[in-house]
């Protein structure tokens, strides 16, 4: 731990994910305005200090949106790459373990999987079945648990012949004890990178899907979305392209911060 | 080399046809059938018309006949007709497909003209004045949503200075201009849409050169290079950047699906008649035969890319080549 | 006849993290005409930094080095660049530890070779590949025109390191440094790359400067030996004296220990 409190990257990230988590978990009491209030009269305005970020093509205030956005891209990024670490493990682990022809089928489909860019896939998938942020989270998980795989598996792998688990086997451990104490935990940093850099990817992707009007809808508020509305006044409504996308970059920045600091810790050892 | 080649094609049947079932799969997820949409758009279609088009697609069959129809029907590269204007689907992806694969080549070529010296000077000094700045660079570069970063600059180049044009591939009166002027203006117009789709893997691609390069340069034969007495110039790219590029060329074949996919944002956001659009408003209209086709073709794309990795990847590195007996 | 390179109170200093560290502190030798002269010591003894600094072959912003390489009249510490470029690799040359990471593993043997014939000598063309193929041939490497399109990975240990020493030699050197030549390699395969050594130092005329740890080694080919130890040279004699008569403690108890393994594998062949 002591490490991980010197290395200036993790740390940063740490402290802007900190910051972050307060915001969303404060949004009730710190947005200045209700995100959802339509105020026609007041649309489009610059920042001022009744506005601090300025208002929307429909008057509602940017700044509360953007708060309450950060709750659901925060939201979205954790669960999505819970998902993705869930299903990678578990078909790391069997892959890793059992080896043989599961082993090969299974890492057939990692490789389909990869081969079919994502993009592709969630677009297709959620115009079809229709956007709602529960398949957002499981469609974006659904489509990164691959890398967690190959990784669990690599692990398992290596591990696998090692004395210390030949032991435990020989003393009747079943697959699943071995798997759960001996064989996992050596696989948890790697994942844990993969995880944290995942939280920024699910994030971007989220954002993405947003904007193109298939991830949050409106009027829930998402940094996503809002860039999207705000598209109409481009050239002349600043604050609504600058501050939104500025709320992700810092977002995924620290997440990648953070990531980068662990896997160097990870790495030194 | 033959045999190589011959082996990795091999291995790649098995995952085309995954990938085919997936597609296919992707269709009947849907709630009710196919059809259905093209009905929704015209409430007066009988119950007879309907039905009848059910037929003529084949939606009555059991799900696995309807697949080995479909199979059947692609391998012959017919993919359909869109439901949206009754056009082979295949038309209209061969002519969308060039802007697409133009996109994407020079979005690579901009990568390897960038990200290659970028990661090969801060390796050269880790640590140093230039490798903290692109490390910083880089960072910020990774963390950006690329869309923004285009938005950014639609509306700084092309709003704002209007310098860049915004949207489109070509400019209202492209067809009086002279070939010279054409390709200007194509060019001009996908100015954006390159840097865009470029410039987050340009990121990440200088970050591995970087590591790569300071990997290689710690190698012995780097020592043994220098204690022949090799100019640096040479100990650099003679010896170290030929190394230090093997890793790289997979590295490039495994962020082909990124690339393509990036085309549909770009696209979207430029309005350009690409692939990647096409795919957009295929996937709003609920125009099937032209979403599973270009599933299907897109990751069939990406498995010929990386397979033309690895053909590079083996040419360069002696050690595939000649099938290894140690 | 002077010697072929005289050292004179050479110190290297690492910066690092934890502050610096003097790896090797003021020692001084000399390494006559046609002389093999071995430095002895166990890891951490300064004996490698030593033949790396001799050429400035340290990377310069953690290492310092101070004192005098006297070498063909000029002083290695202190010569230009392009200048010591010219005489590393050329008047003298380097055979490492490990000859299957000291190869570069994209390039063929007699690209690699042909490279070192091209930097010292004015021998072009196609005449540069046969004096590579000759140059196999001296190392004792058979059906030297094929191995030339080899790559490092198609050979045994063995005929790497020979292939290294052949990319040393063609550069013509007066003085060959090799650190550690034979500890990478099969025991069986060190006997005969030992040999190999000896044979060419004869041939040659060539003055070897010799690391190692190992005093059988040493035995085996080196005419005079200095034992370090901490970054000190600590003694200096021809090797019958300092392994008969060892005068500082150190000594005596490497001797001691070469001794004993000695009882146990038998006396090495003349």
């Amino acid at each position: 731990m002591r490490d991980l409190l010197k290395n200036k990257f993790a740390v940063t990230g740490a402290i802007i994910l900190l910051a972050l988590a307060v915001v969303a978990l404060g949004a009730p009491w710190i947005a200045p305005y209700d995100p959802l209030a339509v105020n026609l009269p007041e649309a489009l305005l610059p920042p001022s200090s009744a506005h601090w970020l300025g208002t929307d093509p429909l008057g509602r205030d940017v700044l509360s949106r953007l708060i309450y956005g950060a709750r659901i891209s925060l939201t979205i990024g954790f669960i999505a790459v819970g998902i993705a670490v869930l299903v990678g493990t578990v078909v790391g682990s069997v892959a890793g373990f059992y080896g043989g022809w599961i082993d090969t089928a299974l890492m057939r489909l990692v490789d389909t999987l990869l081969s079919i860019p994502s993009v592709f896939l969630l677009l297709a998938v959620i115009a079809i079945i229709g956007p709602s942020i529960q398949l957002i989270m499981a469609v974006i998980g659904l489509t990164g648990w691959m890398g967690v795989a190959r990784l669990v598996r690599a692990e398992v792998l290596s591990l696998k012949e090692r004395e210390f688990v030949l032991a435990a086997r020989v003393l009747g451990a079943s697959p699943l004890r071995l798997l759960r104490r001996h064989l996992l935990p050596n696989a948890m940093g790697p994942v844990l990178v993969s995880a944290t850099l995942g939280v920024g990817g699910a994030i971007l992707t989220e954002s993405v899907l947003s904007y193109l009007g298939l991830g949050v809808q409106p009027p829930t508020p998402s940094w996503g979305n809002v860039l999207n509305e705000g598209r109409v006044a481009l050239g002349v409504a600043w604050w609504l392209t600058l501050t939104p996308g500025l709320c992700i970059l810092i977002t995924v920045l620290a997440f990648n911060l953070l990531g980068e600091g662990i896997r160097e810790r990870f790495l030194r050892r | 080399m033959i045999g190589y080649l011959a082996r990795r094609v091999l291995s790649l049947i098995p995952v085309l046809l995954w990938i085919t079932v997936i597609s296919f799969g992707l269709m009947h997820l849907a709630p009710g059938k196919p059809t259905d949409a093209t009905a929704a758009f015209n409430p007066k279609v009988s119950l007879e018309a309907r039905q009848r088009m059910e037929k003529l697609y084949g939606l009555d069959q059991p799900v696995h006949v309807q697949y080995a129809r479909w199979l059947t029907r692609i391998v012959r590269m017919d993919f359909g007709r869109s439901f949206l204007d009754d056009r082979p689907v295949l038309e209209k992806i061969t002519e969308r497909l060039p802007v697409t694969l133009a996109i994407n080549v020079w979005s690579m070529a901009l990568i390897f003209a960038i990200a290659i010296p970028l990661g090969v000077l801060a390796a050269v000094r880790p640590g140093g004045l230039f490798d903290r700045f692109t490390t910083v660079f880089v960072f910020i570069g990774y963390s950006a949503p690329s869309f923004w970063l285009a938005l950014l600059g639609m509306a700084f180049f092309g709003v704002r200075l209007r310098w860049l044009p915004v949207s489109g591939l070509h400019a209202l009166d492209y067809e009086s201009f002279a070939l010279w002027r054409q390709w200007a203006d194509t060019a001009w117009h996908l100015i954006l849409p390159v840097a865009m789709t470029a410039f987050v893997s340009l990121a990440g691609m200088s970050r591995y050169m970087r590591s790569s390069m300071v990997d290689i340069l710690q190698q012995d034969y780097i020592r043994t290079a220098r204690a022949k007495g090799v100019d640096e110039g040479r100990v650099l790219f003679h010896h170290g950047l030929r190394n230090a590029l093997l890793p790289i060329i997979t590295i490039l074949g495994l962020s082909l699906p990124d690339l393509i996919g990036g085309s549909v944002i770009a696209e979207t956001i430029f309005s350009i008649p690409g692939m990647g659009r096409l795919f957009y408003e295929a996937v709003m209209a609920r125009d099937y035969p032209v979403v599973m086709a270009l599933v299907t073709v897109g990751a069939f794309l990406t498995m010929l890319g990386n397979l033309l990795a690895d053909v590079a990847y083996a040419s360069a590195d002696p050690r595939i080549r000649v099938g290894r007996s140690a | 006849m002077p010697p072929l390179l005289t050292v004179e109170k050479l110190s290297v200093t690492y910066a690092g993290p934890a502050g610096s560290t003097r790896a090797v502190q003021e020692v001084s030798f000399a390494v006559e005409p046609g002389e093999v002269l071995a430095l002895v010591g166990e890891s951490g003894s300064g004996k490698s930094s030593v033949a790396l600094a001799l050429t400035r072959l340290l990377a310069s912003p953690p290492a310092t080095m101070s004192g005098r390489v006297q070498f063909d009249g000029r002083d290695l510490l202190t010569l230009p660049e392009a200048d010591l470029r010219g005489i590393r690799g050329g008047a003298i040359a380097y055979v490492f530890q490990d000859p299957a990471s000291s190869l570069n593993p994209v390039l063929t043997i007699g690209e690699q070779i042909i490279e070192t014939v091209a930097l010292h000598t004015s021998t072009r063309g196609i005449a540069a590949r046969r004096a590579a193929a000759e140059w196999l041939e001296h190392v004792g490497i058979d059906e030297a025109e094929d191995r030339l399109s080899a790559y490092p990975y198609e050979l045994s240990g063995g005929m790497q390191q020979r292939a290294c020493l052949a990319m040393a030699l063609a550069g013509r050197p007066s003085l060959l440094i090799a650190d550690e030549p034979t500890t990478a390699l099969d025991v069986t395969v060190q006997v005969q790359i030992l040999r190999l050594l000896r044979d060419l130092q004869r041939r040659l005329n060539l003055s070897v400067l010799l690391i190692s740890h190992d005093l059988l080694v040493v035995e085996r080919i080196a005419h005079r030996v200095g034992v370090m130890q901490g970054g000190q040279l600590l003694e200096l004699g021809p090797v019958s004296r300092v392994l008969q008569q060892p005068a500082h403690p150190y000594t005596q108890g490497l001797v001691e220990l070469r001794r004993r393994m000695r009882l146990r594998t038998g006396p090495p062949d003349a």
